[in-house]
């Protein structure tokens, strides 16, 4: 058994008096696709924004791929090979759909600031080589024929992909998706499953995704994790957490749309 | 003859002068999307020095100029680095303080700067051609730092900074980054303004000059290179063609009402060019059409 | 001492206003400023064509700071709030480009000169208290100040809409939900701003003249008080008023009155980098 790719232990967040995320654990493989459920307001979010660093935990701790990155800032965590999308999408609006991409692989450029200034040194071929990559992340998720469309004309499915685009872009070994088939059809959450899986087998990618679509991380998921109320109630396979009568008593009377 | 070439000269070079300050202000608000309220203290700061290094040290002016430059960034490094920091309302707010406790340095400091009357013959060095030659040197270091990664990730931090920060942008960093550049291009419009005037005093860069600044950017539209200068190149010599009574008011009060309705209805400004302007329309059907679909997405958020 | 706390109590009428709207709509109201200075001068004005009385200029001033401050929410934030996706740094700036346009053109229209306020109220003499001599201004700025928050206060406290209030600065949305009309509420959360803000513009009229820039001037003041405070919280800004007002007076009195507003500034200052959420503020985390 290989080390994990993420293990979270004994997480918590409180937030003043309330607690929003009760010793929560988790570890996922190299290469899974797990997922994480709850009724609304069990704290899902929150777990994701204490792994991406963008709030800090109250206590307990992350380790991934090998590295302590416990409490470490959104950025470095990002370059450690995290990337996320957002509930409520939180594309570069008014910038087009390549260069929502281009800005995030840019984080592999190295020149300074003379270079770019004079055109000299690293400056020509970086940019050319990054241009390149991005066009190449567009093509792979057949977003190309988008490519200079500014990124909020899209309709919301293609917004959803173009913000998996972009985390693509970081080279990423873990890929976080909150809600990644908000708002859209049964035809759009399958294609989207289908995009998932594909990507994971082309980029060697770890996949965590929150959703409320139960089919689709049903059909998705390997291993699924149920919380509520900010605690961890359930761990298994879709299977067996469609047995579980905590998590069929968590989600009694709660319309999961 | 004479004189009518001498009074366009004048206005030209002040122009030109301006829009260097303006450009500054551009990258740091209409492309990052911090405002700063106190920008004429910087440009303050970049006048002064210069002055009394030339006046007291006997320096030669454009090494004036230089140093100038510096102590700004300098000074907008020590300043920067812990108000930017604060979310960006309480980093306008601290600017405002920023710019007005420069201006109450100066006045209090009467031995060396002589306060509020401030310093006369300080050298003349500011012609029109050292102006044109400078201005073209900004914008096409300003040209070139937006089509770098430096330029992006600032329109990344001004887009959405959780999703910059989150896709591995070193936000802070890059707005330290960006706000001393911006120290420095309007430290260099400050001291090549004494340099012109021949004197300096507190009043030429109070609180109103700040508001200028923001304000032309803010018309000439945020984000927006060609509409910051356009905005600059139209709106600083204005008042020189309404010489009428309270032609300062008069201009500062439609300005506040322009910026009321741009930031009202457009707040992505006024003057973008034209293909940005016909995107602009498309989107805002665009998104009253998604609304709907944006509201259902909406109810499942935690 | 007294000279200090009444100054303090009408930096708390005018920081109380930002805290309330802060803690609602959470921006900070750059045109309150306006109101403080519509207070001044419509009592001004009434008191060129009136015998000076100080209740009739109360009363005209709080309804010229309310009006004021009504119909900018009503043109201007309304709009802007009803937009998705609408920064609060936009409310912000909009703010100021109102408080800008009213500052010139009260110079425009008025004068940029100071407007001096009849004798009969601005010198009252003075009373003995303690050994020290007070002036009556003062005293009477600080008990109707004072009395104006106190009644503030038990509004808030007791009535329906104060229950409201107090409700939506939890959260606008759930309140909205919860049946409240948050357009009404809006409005006289607004009002009763800027009737604070108008009789702070009354008192300082008396106190300092009126002229256009007296609103930004002393709201940055109240706006100091407030972050002292913690911006949203009442009673933090009602005390970061006092505690300013005094430290204004003393370091006027004994350094150099030169000093006093930057020694303001250099208190905001160290308060946003050291402590945000000011010195009594509760510190909350953004949710991504």
């Amino acid at each position: 058994m290989t080390e994990p790719l993420l293990k979270i232990t004994g997480l918590t967040k409180q937030f003043g008096g309330l607690t929003a995320v009760d010793d929560f654990h988790l570890s996922i493989p190299k290469g899974a696709i797990y997922g994480l459920i709850g009724p609304n307001g069990a704290g899902k979010t929150t777990v994701f924004n204490m792994v991406t660093g963008i709030i800090p935990p109250t206590s307990g701790t992350i380790v991934f791929d090998g590295k302590d990155i416990t409490g470490q800032q959104p950025h470095l965590i990002a370059r450690k090979g995290i990337a996320r999308t957002f509930q409520n999408i939180k594309l570069f609006e008014s910038l087009t759909v390549f260069k929502n991409v281009l800005t995030v692989a840019q984080a592999q450029m190295t020149y300074n600031l003379l270079e770019s200034t004079l055109h000299i040194g690293r400056y020509r071929k970086q940019e050319k080589e990054m241009e390149a990559f991005s066009h190449s992340i567009l093509e792979q998720m057949g977003l190309a024929p988008y490519a200079d469309m500014i990124s909020s004309n899209l309709a919301y499915g293609l917004q959803r992909r173009v913000e998996i685009a972009r985390a693509m872009a970081l080279k990423p070994k873990l890929l976080i998706l909150d809600e990644p088939a908000a708002g859209m059809n049964e035809d759009e959450s399958l294609a989207l499953v289908e995009l998932i899986v594909s990507l994971r087998d082309q980029f060697d990618l770890t996949v965590l995704v929150i959703d409320h679509h139960m089919d689709m991380i049903m059909r998705l998921c390997e291993k699924i994790t149920v919380l509520n109320f900010g605690k961890y109630i359930a761990f298994g396979t879709p299977e067996e957490i469609q047995a579980n009568d905590h998590v069929i008593e968590a989600y009694l009377g709660v319309d999961d749309e | 003859m004479t004189i009518i070439n001498a009074y366009w000269t004048g206005i030209i070079t002040q122009t030109g002068i301006m829009l260097i300050a303006i450009i500054g202000v551009s990258l740091l608000t209409g492309f990052t999307g911090i405002f700063s309220m106190g920008h004429a203290g910087f440009m303050c700061v970049g006048a002064y020095v210069s002055a009394l290094l030339v006046k007291s040290c006997g320096l030669p002016i454009w090494v004036g100029i230089l140093c100038g430059m510096a102590a700004s960034m300098l000074f907008g490094l020590l300043i920067g680095l812990p108000t930017l920091r604060l979310r960006g309302d309480y980093f306008l707010i601290a600017s405002i303080g920023i710019g007005e406790a420069i201006r109450l340095i100066v006045e209090n400091t009467y031995d060396l700067t002589g306060g509020s009357t401030g310093m006369m013959d300080i050298g003349r060095f500011t012609s029109l051609p050292v102006v044109l030659l400078l201005d073209v040197l900004v914008i096409i270091f300003a040209v070139r730092f937006l089509k770098s990664k430096f330029g992006r990730n600032c329109v990344a931090i001004r887009e959405d900074e959780t999703a910059a920060i989150a896709m591995g942008i070193d936000v802070y960093r890059t707005k330290v980054l960006v706000f001393i550049i911006s120290c420095a291009l309007v430290a260099l419009s400050g001291a090549l303004l004494g340099h012109y005037l021949n004197y300096v005093n507190p009043k030429i860069f109070n609180a109103r000059k700040s508001s200028e600044l923001i304000m032309t950017v803010i018309m000439g539209g945020s984000g927006s290179l060609t509409g910051s200068i356009l905005a600059g190149l139209v709106l600083t010599p204005l008042p020189e063609f309404l010489r009428t009574e309270s032609a300062q008011e008069w201009r500062m009060a439609i300005y506040g009402i322009l910026i009321v309705l741009i930031i009202m209805f457009r707040p992505n400004g006024l003057m973008g060019n034209k293909e940005l302007t016909i995107a602009g329309i498309k989107r805002f059907f665009q998104r009253i059409r998604l609304l709907p679909a944006s509201r259902k997405s909406a109810k499942g958020k935690e | 001492m007294i000279n200090g706390l009444s100054i303090g109590s009408v930096y708390a009428l005018m920081a109380v206003g930002y805290s309330l709207i802060y803690s609602l709509l959470s921006f900070t109201n750059f045109a309150h400023a306006v109101a403080v200075t519509a207070g001044a001068y419509v009592s001004c004005y009434l008191f060129m064509y009136t015998q000076p009385n100080l209740l009739l200029g109360l009363v005209a001033s709080l309804l010229g700071g309310a009006l004021v401050s009504v119909l900018i929410e009503i043109l201007v934030y309304r709009n802007m709030l009803m937009k998705r996706n609408s920064k609060k740094l936009y409310l912000m700036i909009a703010g100021w480009g109102i408080s800008t346009v009213a500052e010139n053109l009260i110079i425009i229209f008025i004068s940029s000169i100071s407007q001096f306020y009849p004798s009969e109220l601005t010198s009252m003499g003075s009373i003995q208290l303690l050994g020290s001599s007070i002036g009556k201004v003062d005293v009477i700025i600080l008990v109707l100040s004072i009395l104006s928050m106190a009644a503030l206060q038990s509004y808030i406290s007791f009535s329906r809409d104060g229950l409201a209030i107090r409700g939506a600065s939890h959260n606008l949305q759930y309140a909205s939900l919860m049946g409240v009309n948050t357009d009404t509420l809006l409005i006289k959360v607004f009002a009763i701003a800027g009737v604070l803000a108008g009789i702070a513009g009354l008192f300082m009229g008396i106190k300092y003249t009126a002229y256009p820039t007296l609103g930004s001037v002393m709201t940055n003041k109240a706006f100091i008080s407030a972050v002292l405070g913690g911006l949203g919280s009442l009673p933090g800004a009602i005390a970061g008023a006092f505690l300013l007002g005094v430290i204004e007076v003393f370091v006027a009195g004994y350094i150099s009155s030169a000093l006093r507003d930057m020694i303001s500034f250099g208190i905001l200052i160290l308060v946003l980098i050291v402590r945000p959420s000011g010195l009594m503020g509760k510190s909350s985390e953004d949710k991504a």
